[in-house]
């Protein structure tokens, strides 16, 4: 992974000491609140419900052990012992004090880490698929580009005042599991008809109020240009973005309203003057980037098989385990292994410093030290020789991280909701929990569902793109949950739409079981999955199961 | 009937204006604005949004229950009351001392 | 200017150039004033536009004010016309005249004065600088005091260039530069 040489860390230590000067000058009065808020905005300090609340940034999801027991320190240490890790494949403190940040942010700095950028109308931290570098269908790893892209966005002097907030992901593999239809710009790493690789570029991409799929701006970028084409991108949507209305004020809206074509020609032109100036990026730095990311020394494995069945009378949550949290890896005998932080009746994203700790042991001992944050709010152990799984197992079920449920209805992704966070309009992790354990023994009957739970319509649970959404509302005092059907975050990009009336919060499982319910009766077989059936069969059915 | 609340700027910890002037985190000692009150309710929230040590400055609606129990009208500001639904977590307390004051 | 400057005036200084508070010799366009006779004199983008020819019959310095929402490609190479242009900030939020101070220097060849003018926080100071602004005219006590002190906390290491000259060849791996 990327190593920070003395200019990153000089860089990451001025922008500490900035920030440490700035907190002093308000704790004494000299700075108001007006005036220290987007100070501590753009160093990923929240003030939310009961306390504040401090985002620090994991870039595109990578972490080494150190990293992870560090972030398990500043848990233990300024916080109240966990950490949550979120659909940006950042992770946030619920509790920190004002007069402790400097402190956490000196900590990070220690380990390469930092909060720069987690906030703000700026170019958020770049996310990528959790199994980059490692995934068996990967064209090319988008991680060294993602570093590239972290490098020319951090404190960008032109782009740090936008319109609105900016992300961007990227992905390496066909199969897109970093969801970059649904940011401002998203990245398909394709091939060309001349065989060399490059990028497809998306823009205007969303979820929010106003959630829309991305469009197509250019097929094709080779790697040397991608950098001024995104300058380009920003210029427009910096000088053009609207800026009267902080809901239309996303690249999306600007899209949607110039339409693709005209962006399209303003890009172009921009790009066409920067193409060759200073951002084009030089095979040689190209080149330097990506040894940080070279693979690292796998071993020849005798084991290039792993046999479920065996394990499926004997030891069936291990069976579960084997059979849903590991992912097809690019080197034979290796596979890429989910932690989940989904247990039943948990939190979800949630993990306490102990298991902090013990993950960091176990990428130290089993995964050339290196993990993953998903942005479906797990941990990954990306490179994990077939023949260690089952000591990884044992250690996760004594850390109570063992749950086998990577991909079912279980592994849902919901915000911290209304138990914390000072927009949301309704609360996630109750419902969450209360969906988990209604299903905890039915889940493998469903197969593949990805359930996405968001407490407002700002939708930080991605609820339009789950297979089934939950998007909570506040009406007259209460809490209401509208459910959403057939969203897509992959390459299929979908927005689910909304079934009907919301319901209690304490109806939500009784009506996800009948939603459920009626997808077994209706499925053509258990190999047909809720998406593909909902495509097939159309609201209808699942309205008159819910409604009658 | 309104409180008023605010967060504590160095804990970030939920207070409310207590009837004796200073801020402190329980709503039940929380001063009590009548209907009839707007004016003072009005000259206290700008005395509190003057004070640096405070942010997120609101007026809430709150009701009295028969037993004199303090109730914060919207779910938003029962959580802010009693702390997270979920896990068990305590409130965020202040630092030091047990109030704020003006 | 025939006006003398004491030390009580140095409060009200608002143009900061070359490293301190100095005397603003440019004023605005007035509403409805004659296009003739001008000196030192910031003229809002429109009215060049629409008064080209009258504009640049003016003997005395003529200036161009900017607002965000100002086309400034259709200013183009007209830009080194000017002797001074300021591009207005009304919000500290509104980020657009970054955009236009870069197609300036950059791709529009302006080597004049270039001010920011408006809500300039403290924390922006460094940016505009980068971006090709070479004279603020600051309104906000706080960023008067910090530029005062030379206490802007800035962070000196880019990691990205924003102009060529920013990244002399050799210095630093490609995109970075330390200041």
């Amino acid at each position: 992974m990327y190593r920070y040489d003395e200019f990153d860390a000089a860089f990451v230590r001025q922008r500490t000491e900035q920030f440490s000067h700035q907190v002093k000058r308000r704790l004494s009065g000299e700075l108001t609140e007006d005036q220290f808020r987007p100070l501590r905005l753009m160093n990923g300090l929240y003030l939310q419900l009961h306390a504040y609340m401090l985002r620090v940034a994991v870039p595109y999801g990578t972490l080494n052990s150190k990293q992870m027991r560090k972030l398990a320190h500043i848990a233990r240490t300024y916080d109240r012992g966990y950490g949550h890790f979120t659909t940006r494949q950042n992770i946030q403190y619920n509790w920190p004090k004002l007069k402790d940040v400097p402190a956490i942010l000196e900590e990070l700095a220690s380990v390469e880490m930092h909060a720069i950028q987690t906030s703000g109308n700026c170019i958020r931290n770049v996310t990528t698929d959790q199994f980059a570098g490692a995934a068996a269908d990967e064209i090319i790893d988008p991680r060294p580009v993602a570093e590239i892209i972290r490098q020319w966005s951090s404190l960008h002097p032109e782009f740090s005042y936008l319109p609105r907030k900016f992300k961007i992901a990227i992905t390496g593999a066909p199969q897109d599991r970093a969801a970059v239809k649904f940011h401002d710009i998203g990245l398909m790493a394709t091939q060309n008809d001349a065989g060399d690789i490059g990028w497809r570029v998306f823009v205007g991409g969303g979820l929010g109020r106003t959630p829309m799929v991305a469009k197509e701006i250019s097929d094709f970028v080779a790697h040397e240009y991608l950098l001024p084409y995104l300058e380009a991108i920003l210029r427009v949507y910096n000088m053009y973005g609207r800026r009267d209305n902080k809901y239309k004020a996303r690249i999306k809206i600007l899209v949607h309203e110039t339409g693709i074509e005209t962006i399209r020609e303003q890009v172009e032109a921009e790009f066409a003057e920067i193409k060759d100036g200073v951002l084009k990026l030089p095979q040689g730095e190209l080149t330097r980037i990506t040894e940080y990311f070279a693979a690292p020394s796998f071993e020849e494995q005798e084991q290039t098989k792993i046999d479920i069945a065996q394990f499926q009378v004997t030891d069936s949550a291990y069976a579960r385990f084997l059979q849903n949290n590991l992912h097809p890896h690019s080197e034979e005998g290796y596979v890429s292994l989910t932690i989940s932080l989904k247990p039943i009746g948990g939190a979800p994203g949630d993990a306490t410093d102990k298991q902090m700790d013990a993950v960091a042991d176990l990428a130290e001992q089993y995964s050339f030290d290196e993990l993953r944050v998903s942005h479906e709010q797990n941990l990954v152990l990306p490179h994990v020789a077939m023949k260690d799984v089952r000591a990884i197992y044992d250690v996760l079920v004594a850390e109570g991280l063992e749950t086998g449920n990577a991909g079912l209805i279980s592994d849902m992704i919901a915000c911290p909701g209304l138990d914390y966070c000072a927009l949301a309009n309704a609360r996630s992790i109750p419902v969450a929990q209360a969906i988990s354990e209604k299903f905890a023994n039915r889940e493998d009957e469903f197969g593949e569902l990805k359930l996405k739970i968001s407490g407002c319509i700002n939708a930080c649970g991605h609820h339009h793109v789950g297979h089934i959404g939950i998007l909570g509302v506040e009406k007259k005092g209460t809490e209401l949950y509208q459910i959403t059907l057939g969203g897509d975050a992959t390459e299929d990009a979908t927005i689910g739409k909304i079934l009907g009336r919301g319901v209690t919060p304490e109806e939500v499982p009784g009506a996800l079981e009948k939603l459920l319910d009626r997808y077994i009766a209706e499925r053509q077989s258990p190999k047909e999955s809720f998406l593909e059936a909902y495509r097939r069969l159309g609201d209808a059915p699942f309205k008159e199961a819910l409604y009658g | 009937m309104n409180a008023i609340t605010a967060n504590e700027l160095i804990s970030g910890a939920v207070v409310y204006l207590y009837e004796n002037g200073d801020f402190g985190v329980d709503l039940q000692l929380a001063k009590l604005f009548g209907a009839d009150e707007q004016d003072v309710q009005e000259a206290m929230l700008e005395k509190t949004l003057a004070n640096p040590r405070l942010v997120s400055v609101e007026a809430i609606s709150v009701e009295v229950s028969e037993t004199g129990t303090v109730w914060a009208n919207r779910l938003r500001e029962q959580i802010r009351a009693n702390g997270p639904t979920v896990g068990g977590f305590e409130r965020q307390t202040l630092e030091g001392a047990d109030h704020v004051s003006l | 200017m025939d006006k003398m400057h004491t030390s009580s005036d140095a409060e009200v200084l608002t143009l900061f150039k070359d490293g301190a508070f100095v005397a603003d010799t440019w004023r605005d366009l007035n509403e409805d004033e004659a296009l003739t006779g001008l000196d030192h004199v910031h003229v809002p983008l429109n009215v060049y536009l629409e008064n080209k020819a009258e504009l640049d019959a003016n003997k005395g310095a003529i200036g161009l004010a900017l607002v965000p929402g100002d086309d400034v490609d259709a200013l183009g190479e007209d830009a080194t016309k000017f002797a001074s242009i300021v591009v207005e900030f009304p919000a500290f939020t509104d980020g657009r005249g970054y955009s236009y101070a870069r197609l300036l220097r950059e791709r529009y060849n302006y080597e004049g004065e270039l001010r920011a003018r408006g809500d300039i926080l403290t924390d922006q100071v460094a940016y505009f600088f980068r971006c090709g602004f070479d004279a603020l005219t600051v309104v906000n006590e706080a960023t008067k005091k910090a530029l005062q002190e030379n206490d802007t906390g800035a962070v000196s290491i880019y990691m990205q260039p924003v102009a060529p000259s920013e990244v002399p060849v050799g210095t630093r791996p490609f995109l970075r530069r330390a200041n």
